[in-house]
């Protein structure tokens, strides 16, 4: 259940710093979140795609139809400048609230 | 059990956001899905099985199709302004007394139609509807004023030979009368295809408008406006314009479903009945409860259209479940 409530407050986050790197549609998403959190983050995989576009609605990320390889066509996820302010922001708050946890989660020394 | 087209229908049947958007989010679902489910077989399940989980994996249609719904239906701060604009500008014209100069009232029609060419063009977002509602009023109003026209005019010549127009004023109206009809079908048409609830929204001033024609009745009609045109009157009528832009700001930020329904149903026939009792001003409490139900009513009722122009939910989807249980 903590870790459902953890996910569902950095959803966003964890999108935007994904795309961050390249353009990706939402099944490579998916698998890539999965691949770097080791299958820590399991998504419920349609919950994805509303996260997706309320993203593109605030103006952090856009999507554009591309054809793979295999010609099958997908929507590709690039994130805005916008986008990249507020995960520079998002990622700083979160390194400081992991701090605090650890900070007060480790046994006191001296 | 659901196959995958069935599920993506599923989902198609319960996603009320704008058609364009509708689509493109039919086409990632169909994609996502159908790739989950060729990698499963790539990994050796059977073909049912590995479609199963892919419709597990994805999640229940009903549950995404809502949070699709709180996904783009939010309106940012530009929007909500452009939704409020047509009630504004009405406010403004009646603050400003300009309501019976032909002029204002054509160029704030012209804006509308032009604000409603342009966003049927770009697919209807949903802050277009007030201006739909406002652009739709003409046709719809046109039409019902020829109706009553060629009406009067029939007894007229039944009894006394004699109609009070002449006969190609009547021929343009019967010509008219399709037009205008096909004009208010079609915007409607569009409309429900989105969702009942924006023909509702764009129909909001509507109960008010009505109680304001019958107000212009009681004192003497349209052309005889300066009874009513007073500097009180016609201030009271900005202000319904006013409270009708907040409640619109009201409509497009909060994004529950249920929380619209009731944004509709119950201030604009509040306003409605407030502004019958200040133009009538003795009304018994009988007509209050008749001018509210009416126009709750009339609000609520585009949702008894919405399954007739909706594709209706085929009886074998509906039995067929989602497999929620781990395959």
């Amino acid at each position: 259940m903590y870790q459902k409530e953890l996910l569902r407050g950095s959803t966003e986050t964890l999108l935007l710093a994904v795309v961050a790197e390249k353009p990706m549609y939402g099944y490579q998403l998916v698998k890539e979140i999965q691949r770097r959190s080791n299958g820590y983050f399991q998504f419920k995989e349609g919950t994805l795609y509303p996260a997706l576009h309320r993203l593109e609605n605030a103006g952090l990320i856009f999507g554009a139809w591309a054809s793979a390889t295999s010609g099958q066509p997908r929507r590709y996820y690039s994130i805005t400048e916008a986008g990249l302010r507020h995960l520079s922001t998002k990622s700083e708050e979160w390194r400081s609230f992991a701090h605090a946890v650890h900070s007060v989660l480790q046994p006191a020394t001296g | 059990m659901l196959d995958i087209p069935e599920y993506v229908s599923f989902l198609e049947q319960r996603l009320r956001i704008e058609p364009q958007k509708r689509s493109e989010v039919l086409s990632e679902v169909w994609s996502h899905v159908m790739e989950r489910a060729g990698e499963l077989r790539q990994f050796g399940l059977p073909p049912e099985v590995a479609d199963q989980h892919a419709i597990r994996d994805f999640g229940d249609p009903k549950s995404i199709a809502d949070q699709f719904y709180a996904a783009h239906s939010t309106g940012n701060a530009t929007s909500i302004l452009l939704a409020m604009a047509p009630h504004l500008i009405l406010a403004a014209i009646f603050v400003l007394h300009l309501w019976t100069d032909y002029f204002w009232v054509a160029a704030a029609l012209a804006v509308a139609t032009l604000f409603t060419v342009g966003a049927w063009r770009r697919g209807l977002p949903l802050w277009t509807y007030p201006w739909v509602g406002y652009a739709v009023l003409l046709p719809a109003l046109t039409m019902l004023l020829a109706f009553a026209l060629i009406g009067y005019g029939l007894i007229q010549h039944i009894q006394y030979r004699s109609a009070p127009l002449t006969w190609w004023s009547y021929a343009l109206m019967a010509l008219w009368i399709p037009i205008a009809t096909a004009i208010t079908v079609m915007a409607v048409r569009r409309a429900v295809r989105h969702d009942w609830i924006v023909v509702s929204f764009a129909a909001l001033p509507v109960p008010f408008l009505t109680l304001w024609f019958f107000a212009l009745h009681w004192h003497g009609g349209v052309l005889v406006p300066n009874l009513i045109r007073t500097t009180e009157v016609d201030s009271a009528t900005s202000s319904i314009f006013l409270a009708l832009a907040v409640t619109t700001a009201l409509f497009m930020r909060v994004g529950h479903r249920l929380w619209r329904v009731v944004i509709l149903a119950v201030p604009s026939p509040v306003l409605a009945v407030v502004a019958f009792v200040f133009y009538a001003q003795s009304v018994a409490n009988f007509d209050i409860f008749v001018a509210f139900t009416f126009s709750a009513g009339f609000l609520l009722s585009p949702s008894l259209f919405d399954r007739m122009v909706r594709r209706a939910i085929p009886r074998y989807l509906s039995r067929l479940t989602y497999p929620t249980a781990p395959l």
